[in-house]
């Protein structure tokens, strides 16, 4: 069932809305106050809890977020029917609610007990009773919770409405603890084999290379790197290893087995020796002088480019490689990877899905390089300006067949969401000690207007274009139909409207909540004359008022 | 595109639940967003190509 149009949004998703914010905010408390580290030497149950804990937590949370998803991709139809029902009944049963606030008290009291760790040893068997305790108390909180936003009867409904999928869910979400959980113990001696690996790469490349396996740190006289075992290479390799397998598994029907199993094994192994080269290049780019460049924006993004090139280069291969690909796939035209062959498609064939998404992936591809290759300050933002603008030139001509004409209402529905951003950013009392970055006062004036005029360039020019293509003219239709482009924007649902303003939100950063809010106003704005005209005005405003404020206030936290 | 967006956010709880608690890590879940986001629209390009 496409979204948006038919699922009433006040039954089911009402329910799980509550039930995610007060679980979320409970465990948002309870991560910061429990460490369970202080529990690692107990023994019993205690030392059990001390040792899993955290694993059961992230399994109850990963199960539960792996069930929702599928369940709301495959079987939306039941979930419907189920959100019908609910709807003849209050969203909330309050005595339920009571008993959660109580169980959620006990559990509160018996956790200070446990985790400081005031219970008498000599107490035989105390420590294990409270746990227990615990245990218990902390299992009714939830079950009342759940009771409270949704009645048992259709918890059952909705558990069976996805048919074998709970027990799928729950079986691939105890293995990733487990496997989680036992690799830790892998860290070490993978982080010797990536140690081996980095100081191969390096002897050729660097003179005076000083190793020191005892640390183990690998260097120069002017930068050293110290080898974490998180830094192992089995946080990639174990990302990549799932990537592969669901891959594979859902995508089935298009690839020849056996064959297509080799590339499991030797996408693991590729990552894991390019992160070996990540850690060599970070000593290099160090060893250059670039320290900051190294520590800051390359160590916390090479590893995602790195991963995002083997799972799109494994799923090239997959789609492309005859020996990989089922005969009758493997007849048609292969997909186009440059963004000229997607301007000019094959003659038959054409993916507008490239044209709404090519600007915007331009500018999150340039946004990671920019990134990767900064200390600290986005000197290279301009990058994400100049990829977007390439991308929207490349498909200048399918764009002309899109409703441009823009009203004065867009204009005002701009100023409020500028409104709705300064708001929430006050409320949060983050601009309170907002300043000119350090690395843009300290620079030339020349180079300091450039990057200022090319940084409000791309925010009035080319982001209002990528993002309202990709977000409101992609995907808020894609939600509804395959053939997005034939979707009119005036039948777009609630339903499609808030999940595309809540992944535009979750991309903003540490504005999320006046993202989705910003989403959720550009997707009516174009919807009320369906022209993406409207909605591009607006965020052109938007960001215009943005960038006026930022300049004349000094906010730059707001860039 | 369902059985893009599900990887997506299985790929997206992967990275947040093997780097929790982790200094330093080579996946930065932190900022793992965008990187998903990439892949998932990279992968829905990849397979957006239809007949005429």
């Amino acid at each position: 069932m496409p979204l948006g149009t038919r699922f009433q949004p006040r039954g089911l998703i009402a329910r799980i809305l509550f039930l995610s914010i007060l679980f979320a905010t409970e465990l948002v408390v309870i991560s910061v106050l429990l460490d369970s580290a202080s529990l690692a030497r107990a023994e019993g149950l205690a030392g059990l809890i001390g040792d899993w804990g955290p694993w059961m937590l992230r399994g109850i949370v990963g199960g539960s977020a792996i069930f929702a998803t599928f369940v709301w991709l495959k079987h939306q139809a039941a979930l419907e029917r189920i959100s019908i029902e609910l709807e003849q009944m209050p969203v909330v049963a309050w005595p339920l609610l009571a008993l959660h606030a109580l169980a959620m008290a006990a559990f509160a009291a018996l956790s200070s007990r446990l985790f400081s760790g005031s219970v008498s040893g000599a107490v035989a068997g105390g420590e294990n009773l409270l746990a227990l305790a615990w245990l218990v108390a902390g299992m009714s909180a939830i079950a009342f919770g759940a009771l409270a936003a949704l009645p048992l009867r259709q918890w059952v409904r909705l558990i069976a409405s996805g048919e074998n999928l709970w027990a799928y869910a729950l079986v691939s979400i105890i293995l990733a603890c487990i496997a989680g959980n036992l690799s830790r113990s892998l860290w070490l001696p993978a982080s010797k084999l990536t140690f081996t690996l980095a100081q191969w790469i390096l002897k050729p490349l660097v003179a005076g290379l000083i190793v020191n396996p005892d640390l183990p740190a690998l260097g120069t006289s002017r930068f050293r790197v110290i080898l974490a075992p998180e830094c192992s290479g089995l946080e990639g390799a174990g990302l990549i290893l799932a990537f592969g397998i669901v891959w594979l598994l859902l995508f089935r029907r298009e690839v020849r087995f056996p064959q297509a199993l080799l590339l499991i094994p030797a996408s693991v192994m590729v990552l894991f020796l390019l992160n070996a080269l990540r850690i060599a290049a970070l000593v290099l780019i160090g060893d250059a002088g670039a320290r900051q460049i190294a520590a800051g924006g390359f160590h916390s993004q090479a590893g995602w480019i790195l991963f995002n090139a083997v799972a799109v280069g494994f799923c090239v291969t997959v789609r492309n490689v005859s020996w990989f690909t089922q005969p009758s796939f493997a007849s048609q035209p292969p997909p186009a990877v440059t963004v000229a062959a997607m301007a000019a498609p094959a003659e038959h064939t054409e993916n507008p899905t490239a044209v709404y998404l090519m600007p915007f992936l331009g500018i999150l591809a340039a946004g990671m390089i920019a990134t990767a290759a900064s200390g600290g300050f986005e000197w290279l933002y301009p990058l994400r300006l100049f990829a977007a603008a390439i991308a929207l030139w490349v498909f200048r001509q399918r764009y002309a067949t899109l409703n441009w004409k823009p009203s004065w209402f867009a204009v005002a529905a701009g100023a409020a969401v500028f409104g709705v951003w300064i708001a929430l950013d006050r409320l949060s009392g983050r601009g309170a000690d907002a300043g000119l970055p350090a690395a843009l006062a300290a620079a030339s004036p020349m180079a300091r207007t450039s990057w200022i005029a090319l940084r409000a360039a791309a925010a009035i020019a080319t982001v209002p274009l990528a993002e309202e293509l990709a977000f409101r003219g992609f995907l808020m239709r894609r939600f509804i139909s395959a053939d997005f482009e034939a979707v009119p924007f005036q039948s777009v649902g609630w339903l499609a409207i808030l999940t595309s303003s809540a992944a535009f939100g979750l991309l903003h950063g540490g504005q999320r909540i006046a993202g989705v809010l910003a989403g959720i106003i550009l997707a009516l704005v174009v919807k009320r004359r369906s022209s993406m005209g409207d909605a591009v005005m607006a965020h052109v405003v938007a960001n215009a008022l943005l960038a006026a404020y930022v300049l004349m206030y000094g906010q730059w936290h707001l860039w | 595109m369902n059985k893009v967006l599900g990887l997506a956010v299985l790929v997206m709880g992967m990275a947040t639940a093997l780097c929790a608690g982790t200094t330093g890590p080579e996946i930065d879940a932190s900022t793992g967003a965008a990187a998903v986001a990439l892949l998932t629209g990279g992968l829905l390009v990849l397979r957006g190509r239809r007949k005429k």
